[in-house]
């Protein structure tokens, strides 16, 4: 009864080991890498399916296949090289890695990389010999992408490349390098020297920069990170070849680390021609705008009394007088002054003295009136002012002129040589109505400072509402 | 006859039993057909591995210990199965793989009642099966020497196309077993259909 029980315990252990090793085969059936054992004459003795999907066979016609017939010449000797190498028994290595070339059953089944692990398993039976078994990856995928990812690097409009620690060039990672650079060959080349050949006026930053790679070489990574700010020095560099080629470029460099240690370092150019060239553009039309506007300036400003000239009053008056007349301005007055006496004081004194009472004028204009307010001088020394106003008060325009008339006979005025003068204005005020324009106010304007002037001078005569 | 006469004599007798019994018992199994043994199967190099999966057997006595093995495909069973039962296309590996486990635990057991009609009682194991390259009895060359142990293969042809048997035996004592024949036992009444 024992031995009943023995035995068909054992039976039970045998049956559980049975079914183990069909599930350890099945899982080497179903791994996605090729699978394939082979004995001493390199025949299949077991193959999973990735083997059978990739030859196009079964399970069965899989074995006794020469697995060497799969590569070409060529891979064949290197296979049988690490063959050899492995099932010498003198030999301590017990795997081989290689990348081969599966060939395939057929010509017209492309050939496939493959990267191989190879193992010696050693021999269990003296017919099979040194047995090995082999794992293989296909890498078509990783070669795909591998391309793809090189494609987009060599046509995107960057220049990537890799330097060593000395600055020299030992990859080029985009074909826009050498255009870049305008130079056809790169590997070996000083970076520095082809840099520094279009930018002589850099020389310092360019020293600094690549000595400070150097430097860091080799140091800790956090060794760069600290200094890497130095090298925002060179911002934007010009490369210029023959026939007039000039392109201008912005070097940013990064390191590659080993072991958390810098080894060698990436360097990405950026094409900045267009940029530059449109900022170059933008400064050209700014100066263009300002040198206009100081044209302008010049053109509508009058340069001793600061004040606008005739060639502004026309336009910026009419647009008030338009506005008036559409009720946006409660009221518009036009003053115009006329210095007193103006004329002997050129004579008296000189017209440099003269030119000093204008200027002098115009600073008190200038000084009693707002923004919005438009001061003219009209001609010699004669001024008008149109002087918009909203405020509820009426006659705000005789006010200002008042305080102008007042303010410019109490303030003596230097006329050079130690030399003080007093000096008066009259002037004559007029109000907008309806019909007026421009011509029509001055003249009335211009009529008021006539009375002004009749009447004594140094006085403002303003026009009445009825006109008077 | 002097001890290595007698061995060699003992490894003949039993070299020619097994292989009678697989046939005898191949021809059973697959419905009484007719089944043909290829001694040196010319298609075959050393060292190649017979088919995928491999069902075997362990007999064991005082004198003598064997390993019998019997190498299959799978589909050649089951392209066989589908000439007798059209509904037998569904079987799994499984059950073609039981199907054969089933054939050489039969032919251990005519080896096994051969020897009990000598009086010497043979104990035989379940059989089992496993495939891969695990060929660990593949020793099919005879070992020269002092012949104690052996190891013999060849093919069965039948209406399962072909299949292999091997055998690997250990003669454990020096007694005269080339008295030990089949006598005409007659295949086993009852056909068994195993599937």
């Amino acid at each position: 009864m024992s031995n009943n029980n023995e035995l068909q315990a054992s039976h039970r252990v045998l049956s559980m080991l049975e079914s183990a090793c069909e599930y350890n085969e099945q899982i080497l059936d179903d791994i996605p890498s090729v699978f394939v054992v082979l004995n001493q004459h390199n025949r299949v003795i077991r193959a999973n399916k990735a083997f059978c999907d990739l030859v196009g066979c079964t399970m069965e016609t899989a074995l006794h296949l020469d697995f060497t017939a799969f590569f070409t010449s060529e891979n064949r000797d290197i296979l049988l090289h690490h063959f050899s190498h492995l099932r010498d028994d003198s030999n301590r290595d017990t795997n081989a890695r290689v990348k081969l070339e599966f060939a395939g059953t057929s010509e017209d089944q492309p050939a496939k990389p493959f990267f191989w692990r190879i193992f010696r398993l050693g021999s269990v039976s003296e017919a099979e010999g040194q047995v090995i078994s082999m794992v293989g990856d296909d890498l078509s995928g990783l070669y795909q992408s591998e391309l793809k990812l090189m494609s987009i690097f060599s046509s995107i409009p960057l220049g990537l490349m890799v330097l060593d620690s000395q600055g020299r060039i030992t990859e080029v990672l985009s074909e826009y390098c050498h255009v870049l650079l305008n130079q056809r060959t790169l590997i070996g080349e000083s970076l520095y020297s082809i840099l520094l050949r279009s930018n002589p006026d850099q020389e310092r930053e360019l020293t600094d920069a690549f000595d400070l790679l150097r430097e860091c070489a080799g140091q800790f990574m956090p060794h760069f990170g600290a200094r890497e700010a130095e090298l925002g020095r060179i911002s934007q560099l010009k490369i210029e070849g023959p026939s007039g080629f000039e392109k201008w470029i912005k070097p940013r460099i990064q390191p590659i680390a080993k072991n958390n240690t810098v080894d060698r370092y990436m360097v990405t150019l950026e094409d900045i021609t267009a940029s530059f060239l449109a900022q170059r553009q933008i400064e050209k039309a700014d100066l263009l705008g300002k040198q206009a506007q100081a044209l302008y300036e010049c053109a509508i400003r009058d340069p001793l009394s600061g004040l606008y000239t005739r060639l502004f009053m026309n336009d910026s008056i009419s647009r008030l007088i338009a506005s008036a007349k559409r009720d946006n301005i409660r009221e518009l007055a036009i003053v115009m002054f006329d210095l007193d006496n103006f004329k002997s004081v050129n004579d008296t004194y000189g017209h440099d003295a003269g030119d000093r009472v204008i200027k002098a004028f115009g600073n008190i204009i200038r000084a009693c009136t707002r923004d919005t307010d438009i001061s003219v001088r009209y001609g010699g020394e004669e001024f008008v002012l149109a002087l918009p106003c909203n405020e509820t008060h009426e006659q705000g325009g005789a006010i200002v002129a008042d305080r102008i008339r007042a303010k410019l006979a109490d303030t003596p005025i230097d006329i050079g040589k130690g030399q003080m003068l007093r000096v008066t204005t009259s002037s004559g005020v007029a109000y907008c109505q309806k019909n007026d324009t421009l011509e029509t106010l001055l003249h009335r304007a211009d009529k008021y400072l006539y009375v002004a002037k009749h009447n004594g001078k140094n006085r403002v005569c303003v026009e009445t509402s009825e006109g008077e | 006859m002097d001890a290595d006469a007698v061995t060699q004599a003992s490894v003949d007798s039993l070299r020619k039993l097994l292989r009678d019994a697989s046939v005898v018992q191949a021809s059973q199994y697959f419905d009484g057909q007719n089944v043909t043994l290829i001694s040196d199967p010319p298609d075959h190099q050393l060292g190649q591995v017979l088919a995928r999966y491999i069902a075997m057997v362990l007999l064991t006595c005082e004198e003598l210990r064997i390993v019998f093995k019997v190498h299959f495909n799978p589909e050649q069973i089951r392209a066989y199965r589908q000439t007798k039962r059209a509904s037998d296309t569904d079987l799994t590996d499984k059950q073609l793989v039981d199907f054969m486990k089933e054939l050489s635990n039969q032919m251990g057991g005519r080896v096994c009642r051969i020897f009990d009609a000598h009086q010497i009682s043979m104990g035989m194991s379940v059989p089992l099966c496993t495939r891969g390259i695990y060929e660990i009895y593949a020793d099919y060359q005879a070992k020269t020497g002092a012949v104690t142990k052996f190891g013999d293969f060849w093919r069965l042809e039948g209406p399962f196309d072909g299949i292999y048997c091997s055998c690997y035996v250990e003669l454990l004592g020096k007694n005269d077993l080339s008295n030990i024949k089949a006598e005409d036992e007659e295949a086993q009444e009852g056909e068994l259909d195993f599937l």
